[in-house]
Formats: structure tokens, sequence, C-alpha cells
């Protein structure tokens, strides 16, 4: 358990900062298209970077969904929980259905990343861009497979805590 | 089978599977009846990287992360106490006025009840403003500026509105979010107006003490936040003059933020504070974005399925006026509004409803401002609205006396719903001549 839980934190803090990296890339990419387009343009004549556009819109896609796997580990996604609230205090009840719902879960996502690999291996092509689209949805697997792992560790945690084991809190953001 | 299918994936989404899952898993059961292959989920997904407007989402949620970690809170209350709070009922205004401005840019995510609700909250005590109503006030407050621009319900309203249009409502025109922004200016003032005309009307009746205007505290209290409080008024400006677009705005927005909080404030530091804050955000971001994610696959099914046109061809049947259409959507949105939180609602309600509206004439401008009205409602309705258990476990007040609580300011929206409902001129006649102002000559408010 104690070293799943250190590649649990060691994924997390990987993703934390490929995220930092990517929004503050986002950030200055996107500002520095607009000073260029609205200040050094009209006064120069010459365009602004011609591949930033399709970065920004992808690397933003990429981000959003990273975040997605980082929601997943600090379990923080948008749920409805209308039912599961009744059953809270009832902590054996309240375990088992979690591990119902995280398998259910697993195998959606498992669905979604299938049909991701196979959106990749059509390799689809542009004329023009820094990466074919292809390599950009190389991302959707990728990504998808990651919320997976992140579910199956949580998955794991919830079994061994309904089995008697004594398992940590999940760490707060 | 897929009945069944179906039952099983909303049973497991009120027991609490992450609701992207569940969307996704719906979209899957309907795609496996009209055999589409799976690749579909992933081809509808990728579209969302080809959003110009997807941007900013995770750039004005760090923007309001920032400003939410920040002292930002007290500088906008100084403002606003220097600038209402001889009123009577003063600070219960200023509580409105500085809620409004800070859930523009944290999108009701529940921080505005902990950054100002928090801060006021004792203070309303200590003047005498008595224990349901301050609960009330902040409670209800903690979405009150979900119509004013950048807000992220709005954001996310257009871009779902502009991916589920029907080919027809395309041809019309695309939904622009920067007119969806002035739209929602003057309903929102309404909704603010009426909860402060209450909040002076408790003030003189529990003669609550005033604080004298000073000239010297508003110059001061201005002076302080002089780099905060005309972010949203320059954004506007700078969008509507046609100078940056939406997207750009929300660069510039960000970087602002992040270079005022950290250099000139110096309330965060660069590199202690901010890649926590971004984290954090990044968290929400990434929560709504898988959620949009499935709405994608989902709504392909729903047009794929035509459910939108077979929705309406059922409301056809017992509804044929449009004032009946906008009571039903209402109540069903109300409804929506309790059980779901906001990002999920729209998700997943306005791919269903856009068909219909167009056929009963709602103008889209229009429709966007009740759903997000019903919503801000929602997130004070028992049993489930999300400001009820925020404010219970922050002021550690039991549910029932906050549900007690609200229930004035939740007649008073509701109020104000008919209003924005039944008087359409509100959004669309604003808008058509904000618009005019704006951008100098005459525009028409429909897409």
């Amino acid at each position: 358990m104690r070293l799943l839980r250190r590649i649990d934190r060691g994924l997390a803090k990987a993703e934390e900062i490929l995220l930092f990296a990517m929004l503050l890339g986002l950030l200055v990419l996107a500002a520095f298209q607009v000073i260029w387009r609205n200040l050094v343009q009209p006064m120069t004549q010459r365009p602004p970077l011609l591949w930033a556009d399709e970065v920004l819109k992808h690397v933003t896609f990429v981000l959003g969904i990273l975040g997605g796997t980082l929601a997943t580990h600090y379990d923080k996604h948008i749920s409805l929980d209308v039912l599961s609230r009744l059953f809270a205090q009832r902590k054996r009840l309240d375990l088992g259905l979690r591990i119902l719902v995280r398998s259910v879960a697993i195998f959606v996502c498992v669905l979604l990343a299938r049909g991701g690999l196979q959106q990749v291996r059509m390799k689809e092509t542009a004329f023009e861009g820094v990466l074919e689209p292809w390599q950009w949805q190389i991302a959707i697997p990728a990504l998808f497979g990651l919320i997976i792992v992140h579910l199956a560790l949580r998955l794991v945690y919830d079994a061994a805590a309904l089995l008697g084991a004594k398992v940590k809190e999940q760490p707060k953001p | 089978m897929t009945t069944l299918l179906v039952a099983a994936v909303v049973l497991l989404a009120l027991l609490g599977m992450p609701l992207f899952a569940a969307m996704a898993g719906g979209a899957m059961v309907g795609f496996r009846t009209t055999e589409t292959p799976l690749i579909s989920t992933a081809i509808e997904i990728f579209r969302l990287a080809a959003q110009p407007t997807m941007i900013t989402i995770p750039l004005f949620t760090f923007a309001g992360y920032l400003m939410a970690e920040a002292r930002t809170a007290s500088r906008i209350v100084r403002v606003s106490r220097a600038l209402l709070g001889w009123l009577p009922g003063g600070l219960a205004v200023v509580t409105l006025a500085a809620c409004a401005f800070f859930t523009t840019f944290t999108g009701a995510s529940g921080v505005t009840i902990i950054a100002i609700g928090g801060l006021l909250y004792p203070v309303l005590e200590k003047e005498g403003y008595p224990e349901r109503f301050n609960l009330g006030l902040i409670t209800s407050s903690g979405s009150i500026g979900l119509l004013f621009p950048p807000s992220l319900p709005m954001i996310i309203y257009g871009i779902v509105y502009g991916l589920s249009q029907s080919p027809e409502l395309a041809m019309a025109g695309a939904f622009e979010i920067d007119k969806f922004f002035l739209a929602g200016i003057a309903p929102g003032l309404v909704l603010v107006g009426t909860l402060s005309l209450f909040s002076v009307m408790t003030g003189i009746k529990h003669n609550v003490p005033r604080t004298a205007f000073a000239w010297g505290e508003l110059g001061a209290a201005l002076w302080e936040a002089k780099w905060e409080v005309p972010i949203p008024v320059f954004l506007l400006v700078m969008i509507f003059k046609g100078w940056i677009t939406v997207g750009e705005a929300a660069a510039v927005t960000a970087l602002y933020v992040l270079v005022v909080e950290c250099f000139i404030y110096r309330d965060l530091k660069l590199f202690g504070d901010v890649p926590r804050v971004a984290r954090e955000a990044m968290i929400l971001v990434g929560a709504i974005f898988v959620i949009i994610c499935a709405a994608m696959c989902l709504t392909a099914f729903f047009i794929e399925a035509d459910v939108p046109g077979r929705l309406y061809a059922l409301l056809d049947r017992y509804i044929d006026q449009r004032w009946s259409f906008l009571l039903v959507l209402n109540i069903f949105l109300l409804i929506v509004g309790c059980l779901m939180d906001i990002f999920s609602a729209i998700l997943v309600v306005v791919p269903l409803i856009t068909v219909s509206a167009q056929h009963f004439g709602v103008d889209p401008y229009h429709l966007g401002i009740i759903f997000l009205v019903n919503l801000e409602i929602g997130y004070l309705t028992p049993p489930f609205g999300m400001n009820l258990f925020i404010a219970s476990f922050r002021f550690q007040k039991p549910l029932v006396t906050l549900v007690r609580a609200v229930l004035p300011f939740m007649g008073l929206m509701i109020l104000v719903l008919v209003v924005v409902t039944y008087i359409p001129w509100l959004t669309v006649g604003l808008l058509a001549i904000i618009a005019k102002i704006f951008l100098g000559k005459a525009a028409s408010a429909a897409p």
C-alpha cells in the first residue's frame, strides 16, 4: 500500500508540475500574441506568430483534460451525490457504493481511451500546423489512461478500507 | 435493455459517480442503440480543440483564484463600504456589491461565500443585523454575480449553445459570447438592486447604525484598490470596442492579475503561492473540462437521435403559447438547479432545450439569462442547493437554519426571475441599445 501511495503522489506531483508549466506557457504565449497583434503589428506590419493560435487551442485542450486527471487524484470531480449523501454515515455501505461507481467510471474511461486510440490509429493529417492532428489526438487516450490509473488507485484504497485496512485520508489540494 | 442501461447510468450518477463518467456512459449507451462506432466519442471530444473560446476557461479561472487568494476581497469590501456604507442597510448592500464583483471572476464556485462571507459575516453581526438575515444574505450572495461579465457560467453557456446549435439555427448566425455578456448586465443589476432594496428596508427596520460618507475614505479606498476595481470595465470596453477578442481578454486579465497580485500588492509569492493557486484553479478547470468532453459526446447522440426535436414534439402537444413554455421551462430549471451544479446543468440541459426554445420564439440570449437566473436560485433551493451546504459548513449552522434564512431572498429572486422571463426587453431590448452604443451602429440582438 505504501508503494501505491508513493506512486500515486509521484504521479500527481508530475501532473501538477506539467500543468503549472503549461498554464504559464499558455499565459505568456497568449499575452504575447495579443500585445504583438495590437501594439507591434500596426507599427511594423509584421504578423504575430502564425503557429501560436493552433498551439494555444490544442494546449488548452490538453491542459483541460490534464486538470481532469488531477481532479481524479484529489477526488474533486463534480458529481450529484444526491443518494450517496444519505449513506455517508454508514461507512461500509458508503465504501461499497464508492467501489461500484469507481468501477463503472473506470469502464467508461477505458471505452473513451479506446475510442481515442482508434482515432489516433487513423493518423489524420493536415496541410499545415506545428503537429499533425493525430499527434495532438494522442492526448485523449493518454490522459484518459491517466484518469483510469487514478481511479484504479482510489478503488484499491476503498477496497482496502472495506477489508479493514487503515487507509489515510485523501490529501486536500 | 437500453432503458435498463440508461436507468443504471442515472442511478449511478445519483450515487455519486463522477458526472463526466455518467454523461459519457449515457452517450455510449445511446451510441450503442444507433450503432455508432466508439471512435465517434473521440472525434466529438477532439472538436473542443478547435474552439478558440475554450482558452477563456483556464485563464479567467486562474485570474479569479489569484484574486480570491490575495487580499482583493478586503480591498473590494473597503471600496464598497466607502461608497455605499452611508445608506440605510449599507453594509448589507456592500455585501451584495462585493459578492457580485467577486462572483464574476470566481464563477460561484463557493469561493465567494468563503472569502467575502467569512470577512463580512462577523461585521454584519456586530453592527446589529439579525442573524437570520445575515445568513440568508451571504448564502444568496454567493452566486449573485453570475450575470455579469466575465462570469464562467456565461462563457460555458455560450460555448455549449454554439456547439449544440441545429444547422438551421447556426444558419441564422453564431451565438456571440461578447453579446451575451452585454445581455446579462441589465437583469443582473435588477437582481442586485432588488436584494439591495430588501437590505435597505431591513436596515431601516432594525435601526442599524450607518457610517457617515467620507470623501477622504472613498478616495483612499479607491486608491488602494485602483489596480483591481476597473478590471471588469476595462474588459468590457476592450472587448466591445473590438480591440481584443474574449480569448485575448482572458490572457490579458490573467497576466495582469498575476503581475498586480505578485509584484504590485505583493499579496502572493510567485514561487511560494502561485503554483498552489494554479493547481487549485486547474483542478476546477479539469473537473469542468472533462464534463464538457462528455457533454460533447452526449450532445452528439442527442442530435443524432433527434432528442431535442422529439422533446419539442412532446411539448408542442401540451403547450402552444410562449408564456406557458417559459413557465414550464422555469419550473424544470429550478428543479435542475437544486439537483445539479451550474456547470453540469448547462452542459446537460442546454443541448436539450435549444430546439424547443427556438420553436417557441425565445431569443437565445434571453434564454441564456433565464437559464442562469434559474440556476442562481437553484444554488439556494433545498434540499440540495450547493450554497446551503457551503454556508452551513463555513458558519457552522444547521442546514434547516440556513433554509429558513434564504427563503425571503429566494422569494425575491423568483420575483426577479418572473420579471426577466416575461419582460424580454430587459435582456434583448437593452442588449440592442447597449450594443449600438458600444459598437456605434445598429446591432441586432438576435444572432
